[in-house]
């Protein structure tokens, strides 16, 4: 079992499959806040839920009304669990304080780069995640 | 973040569990931003788009905004009272009213000003140079941090909110001096003149593909330029890059002369804009004049009343062509105005719809199926219809008398 420990933005207890992207990801457009399907066409993860997911991207990518988004995801109980990132704007950061789920970032080493789609991923309110 | 008593009593719950939650927010906000303390806002401006559970939950025992907070338009084409006019689906229009009637009876509640506009400080809502803001919408922030020198962060919908409820904001971010100044020196090539709606847009959105989070001033523009040229000027600005401040020297409050623009210090960089780059980012969405256009888009960002006197003395005479479609987007103080002067009349006698709503996000709510080929005189507009649309329609730019001219005739004229 592997660890790490990022910056702590919002810290939480949190279990779950990750699912990656090596990109900048918006609550609006790249996810549906009805299904938590990734509706990134011609992405790998196009069709994946978020749902109970640890979502690990490089950071935010705009969208002032993605905090609505990952509310109606959350509310129709297909949300993730937490969110990691490389750099997290601080939209992503807002996104992550409007449904209070755990958000860290600044791991070190590029977090997209070590966790792969699949990894079980548990978050400690320090900061550190264990992955197996 | 170090709290003062108030903030402290409302963090504890003291003032209802609304503002409770609410403050609770922006301090772990804040704290995640490394800020040391709040600053009071003097204005707000919210997205009315809340879900409304959401919104409840944060009003709980709010009695009264503390300050003058108007409202966003709605983020779609969606508009409560021209839906139908507009061909937008019954299936999405019979959900949106839902909340949108639950939402309204709260904001009425709490004097949320209905203003459903993305120009709030052409709505009265007009903070000073220095002044703490927390604003919604890219371009109410750019042009609010640009052109009247008062400071917001770039805020989403839930911080701009809770800061709207409690009067707070964290101070960070473009709220402080040393985020403000220019870095980047834009200057316009020998002779370049600005003609057009379509000249001053496309110079910013170039600007804007140049620059990405920094902070800018613009040397060569007259002090005479206009509130509508520089809106068109700055606007695409935040579209195509992540533009900070868009200072205008001699014209913006902070930057009115070129040392105050850069704090006293040089430029890092810096940037001549020609004839030659303006074409080619026309070129990005070509107007083609042989093309038919199927909608029109006009007010991104939204009509003034001096744009709405322009449009309507054109239209003197003129009308839709068949099958075509006229958007406008204004927000109701300025229509009101309209409708006083006439120009209202003038407008909706040619064809022309007018609501409150945001056509930039139009994709958001499902366009008319015949829409193919959509025309407008604003790159911010072209930038985000394309992009919501992923290419289904076809998208292109033009100045406004151009856009006005091809999809409207001469009454009485035979096509």
């Amino acid at each position: 079992m592997k660890s790490f420990k990022g910056r702590v933005l919002n810290p939480g207890r949190a279990k779950g499959e990750a699912l990656v992207f090596n990109l900048p990801f918006s609550f609006i457009g790249d996810m549906s806040p009805k299904t938590g399907e990734i509706t990134m066409v011609g992405h790998p993860n196009f069709g994946m839920s978020v749902k109970n997911k640890v979502l690990v991207f490089q950071t935010g990518r705009g969208g002032t009304i993605a905090p609505y988004m990952l509310y109606e995801a959350v509310k129709n109980n297909v949300g993730p669990c937490a969110i990691l990132c490389d750099n997290a704007d601080m939209l992503t950061l807002e996104c992550a304080l409007t449904v209070d789920i755990p958000i860290y970032d600044a791991f070190g080493e590029k977090i997209t780069e070590v966790l792969k789609n699949g990894d079980m991923v548990e978050l400690e309110p320090d900061g550190t995640c264990y992955v197996r | 973040m170090k709290l003062t008593q108030y903030e402290a009593d409302m963090a504890a719950g003291k003032f209802g569990p609304g503002l409770q939650k609410a403050i609770n927010l922006l301090i772990r906000y804040g704290d995640a931003c490394g800020a040391e303390e709040f600053v009071e806002i003097t204005s707000g401006h919210v997205m009315p788009k809340e879900p409304p559970e959401l919104l409840e939950q944060f009003i709980e025992g709010v009695e009264k905004l503390p300050v003058m907070t108007t409202l966003h338009p709605l983020m779609s084409a969606f508009s409560p009272e021209k839906w139908e006019e507009m061909g937008i689906s019954k299936e999405y229009a019979e959900v949106e009213l839902q909340d949108y009637y639950k939402r309204s009876e709260m904001h009425t509640k709490l004097g949320f000003l209905k203003t459903y506009s993305c120009l709030p400080m052409n709505m009265g809502n007009l903070p000073r140079i220095g002044d703490y803001i927390s604003w919604i919408g890219s371009c109410a922030q750019i042009l609010a941090n640009s052109m009247l020198g008062a400071r917001t962060n770039k805020d989403g919908t839930v911080v701009s909110l809770c800061a709207a409820l409690t009067g707070r904001t964290p101070k960070t971010g473009l709220l402080l001096d040393e985020n403000r100044f220019a870095t980047v020196l834009v200057t316009m090539e020998d002779g370049l003149k600005l003609n057009d709606d379509s000249d001053y847009g496309a110079m910013g959105y170039f600007i804007g593909m140049q620059v990405a989070n920094k902070s800018i001033a613009v040397e060569g523009l007259p002090r005479t330029v206009t509130f509508d040229q520089l809106k068109y000027l700055i606007a695409p600005a935040a579209a195509s890059g992540s533009i900070h401040v868009f200072h205008v020297i001699g014209v913006t409050p902070e930057a009115l002369t070129k040392q105050a623009a850069f704090g006293g210090k040089e430029p890092q960089s810096i940037i001549k804009v020609s004839r030659k780059d303006i074409e080619a980012t026309k070129r990005i969405f070509a107007f083609n004049k042989n093309k038919e256009v199927d909608l029109l888009l006009l007010g991104c960002p939204h009509i003034t009343i001096q744009e709405a006197g322009t449009i309507s003395d054109f239209l003197k005479n003129r009308k839709l062509k068949q099958g075509k479609r006229l958007w406008l987007a204004m927000g109701k103080p300025v229509y009101t105005l309209a409708k006083t002067m006439g120009f209202a009349d003038n407008i909706e006698a040619a064809g022309g719809v007018i609501s409150d709503t945001c056509l930039a996000t139009i994709p958001d709510s499902p366009i008319p199926k015949d829409v193919k080929v959509v025309l407008t005189n604003s790159f911010k507009c072209a930038h985000y219809v394309r992009s919501l649309q992923k290419d289904q329609v076809e998208v292109m730019v033009a100045g406004l008398h151009d856009c006005l001219e091809s999809i409207t005739e001469k009454v009485g004229e035979v096509q």
